[in-house]
């Protein structure tokens, strides 16, 4: 959920509950005020009723008429019922009323007095209705006006948060789209909050650290590798020295050749891992025009030479030229380590089978007859079997190629074949 | 041949000396940028081997100031970095050649030769050991003048050992340069042997006088009969 809308929701639901009591206390009050004028109205005329009751003693017991909007009647009552009702009783009730044929609210009160010693009760009864129906207008009224109060707030608060809020969104806009090696400049809005400022400053200062141990490591993992590069030199070169300038055994040439192998080892992991580092920093930048095919051509006349006793049957559809726009190392390193490991993971009288239509470069091979785990396949040192000259690294690095250029990678195993397929942009 | 060997790395200086001297060429060495100046600026030379990581100094610089001195010798850079950038800031300056470490022995003793063979031979490109002699540019080979036909794997094989006479080359070494970066994950050198199988019936049939002997166990080494 946004903020401004969180805020604007808190804000609506605060002053709606505001606004909702402060009608209810104004309700309670208004009714609290008519109801006692109402009854000093009622006192007046049941004072006049009595006064008239005790002079003109022609009045009957019980009478009951019209008298304006008040209504009243007069009954004997017993001695016990006016010892306990001394006083005047006011209370609001519904009653019929003939005229508009209809249930309506009355106020009603109660007086009991004593005309020579015989106790009676004055009831009066009288209407509010008029009133109620002002009092309920009012309250629409300020309902009314309360709501579209509510309104102009709820849109004044958002576009003042929104206009408030766009230092923010920009730089959330600009962290989003900056890369660890990239400077980009900061969007110049002139931020005017502190707090945004601070923020603003926080990121900046962040970024910069990011940055600070990006470059940092980077260059580590390029010095590591550079600088494993002249030992390795040094190892290499002894032994050659050695086999040179002695004579040795066969059993000693053997082992100085399985080290050097080693060597060469260890060589290709430290070149496999300063290519896969510089591929995830975006440092190659050269784009040619590159054609696929001739790619996987020479790569297959080559592979086919190293693995011919494996007796692999290679086939090859090239239902379209794929030309794709990328860095010739990376494009030759995409394709012969995707090519390679259909090789190295095949067997005996195996078969390739290669297709290029649509795009997409798909490479089946038969193999091990169990599918490998499609999201752990491409990560890096990811071996499967004993395969000890793997450097684990092919997959990684073909992964790292495709994400860098948008590609799509994928792997199946349909039909007993291990399917990698790239889908060129 | 003079060959200036600068590179701060005691130990590698000391084997490349050491390989080269094998080699009957006359090595200095220099260990920083400010040795290393001093020298050429006194003496000539004809090979430089320059490191481009000095602790006083990048190598290009060195490569700069050599140029403008118009020192005649031909450079070649040895880097730890295989970037193509870097090849071609070498190359652009004037260096003759790129090695980058680690690097064979036999490929160092080659790449010195070329250059050699470069300033020698006015330009014109050839190897030539017994009676047999390769143009590499055109892809020719001649055993006692006569031109014979080989394939493709076989011209690479040859040309690899011809650039490195008698010096015993591993098998993994011979697969790396020939088949480059295809045989990394191979297990097995055994696609040599048929390869090597035809290229000696080839030099024999046309009655070279060199020919490429078995290394037991190690691999293989260019010799004359």
């Amino acid at each position: 959920m946004k903020l401004s809308h969180r805020i604007i929701l808190s804000i609506s639901g605060v002053l709606f509950l505001l606004f909702a009591l402060w009608a209810l206390v104004f309700y309670q009050s208004s009714k609290h005020r008519i109801y006692g004028r109402i009854d000093k109205v009622l006192v007046e005329q049941s004072e006049k009723i009595i006064d008239r009751f005790l002079e003109i003693d022609s009045l009957p017991n019980s009478l009951s008429g019209a008298s304006g909007t008040v209504d009243y009647y007069i009954e004997k009552v017993c001695p016990e019922y006016a010892e306990s009702h001394q006083t005047p009783v006011f209370q609001t009730d519904e009653e019929y009323i003939d005229a508009i044929q209809n249930v309506e609210t009355v106020r009603v009160m109660t007086q009991v007095f004593q005309k020579q010693g015989i106790d009676y009760e004055l009831t009066l009864t009288t209407q509010v209705f008029a009133w109620n129906k002002t009092l309920d207008f009012a309250i629409l009224s300020i309902l009314t006006l309360a709501l579209v109060l509510l309104l102009a707030i709820i849109i004044i608060v958002s576009f003042i948060i929104v206009k408030n809020m766009k230092p923010i969104y920009r730089l959330t806009e600009w962290l989003r789209h900056r890369k660890t090696n990239e400077d980009i400049p900061l969007p110049d809005d002139s931020i005017k909050a502190q707090e945004f400022k601070e923020i603003e400053s926080a990121v900046l200062e962040a970024s910069e650290k990011s940055k600070q141990v990006f470059e940092a490591q980077k260059s580590f993992i390029g010095n590591a590798s550079h600088e494993i590069q002249t030992p390795l030199a040094i190892c290499r070169n002894r032994l050659e020295l050695l086999v040179d300038e002695t004579q040795l055994t066969e059993h000693q040439l053997t082992e100085i050749e399985k080290t050097l192998d080693t060597l060469g080892y260890i060589s290709r992991l430290n070149k496999s891992l300063l290519l896969l580092s510089k591929i995830d920093n975006h440092q190659f930048k050269g784009e040619t025009e590159i054609e696929i095919n001739q790619i996987v051509n020479q790569a297959l006349e080559n592979l086919g030479e190293i693995y011919e006793s494996l007796n692999i049957k290679v086939t090859v559809v090239e239902q379209q030229r794929i030309i794709v726009h990328m860095d010739p190392t990376l494009a030759s390193s995409l394709v012969n380590n995707l090519l390679k490991n259909a090789f190295v993971h095949n067997k005996q009288d195996g078969s390739i089978s290669i297709t290029l239509n649509d795009n997409t470069l798909s490479i089946a091979n038969s193999g091990n007859e169990e599918a490998l785990d499609a999201g752990t396949v491409f990560q890096t040192f990811y071996k499967k079997g004993e395969n000890s000259s793997s450097t684990g690294l092919g997959l990684a690095i073909t992964k790292a190629i495709c994400n860098e250029y948008g590609f799509e990678i994928r792997y199946q195993f349909v039909q007993n074949q291990h399917v990698f397929s790239v889908r060129f942009q | 041949m003079k060959i200036l060997i600068i590179e701060d790395d005691s130990s590698l200086r000391e084997l490349m000396q050491k390989a080269l001297t094998d080699d009957n060429h006359i090595i200095e060495t220099a260990a920083n940028a400010t040795t290393a100046m001093m020298k050429a600026e006194i003496y000539d030379y004809d090979c430089i081997l320059l490191d481009i990581m000095l602790p006083d100094g990048n190598g290009l610089d060195v490569l700069r100031q050599l140029k403008e001195a118009r020192k005649e010798a031909g450079v070649i850079i040895i880097s730890a970095k295989d970037s193509l950038e870097d090849k071609v800031t070498g190359l652009d300056l004037g260096a003759d050649d790129y090695l980058t470490k680690p690097f064979h022995i036999a490929e160092l003793s080659a790449r010195v030769k070329s250059v050699f063979r470069r300033k020698q031979q006015h330009g014109e490109n050839f190897v030539e050991f017994g009676n047999v002699k390769i143009l590499p540019e055109t892809r020719q080979v001649l055993i006692n003048g006569q031109p014979i036909e080989l394939l493709k794997k076989e011209f690479d094989i040859l040309h690899f050992f011809m650039t490195r006479p008698e010096r015993a080359v591993s098998k993994s070494t011979l697969a790396e340069s020939v088949w480059g970066d295809y045989i990394d994950q191979a297990d097995n050198y055994d696609f040599i042997y048929a390869q090597m199988k035809n290229l000696r019936k080839r030099l024999t049939e046309a009655q070279a006088n060199i020919e490429i002997t078995t290394v037991h166990g190690y691999g293989y080494k260019l010799e004359q009969q």
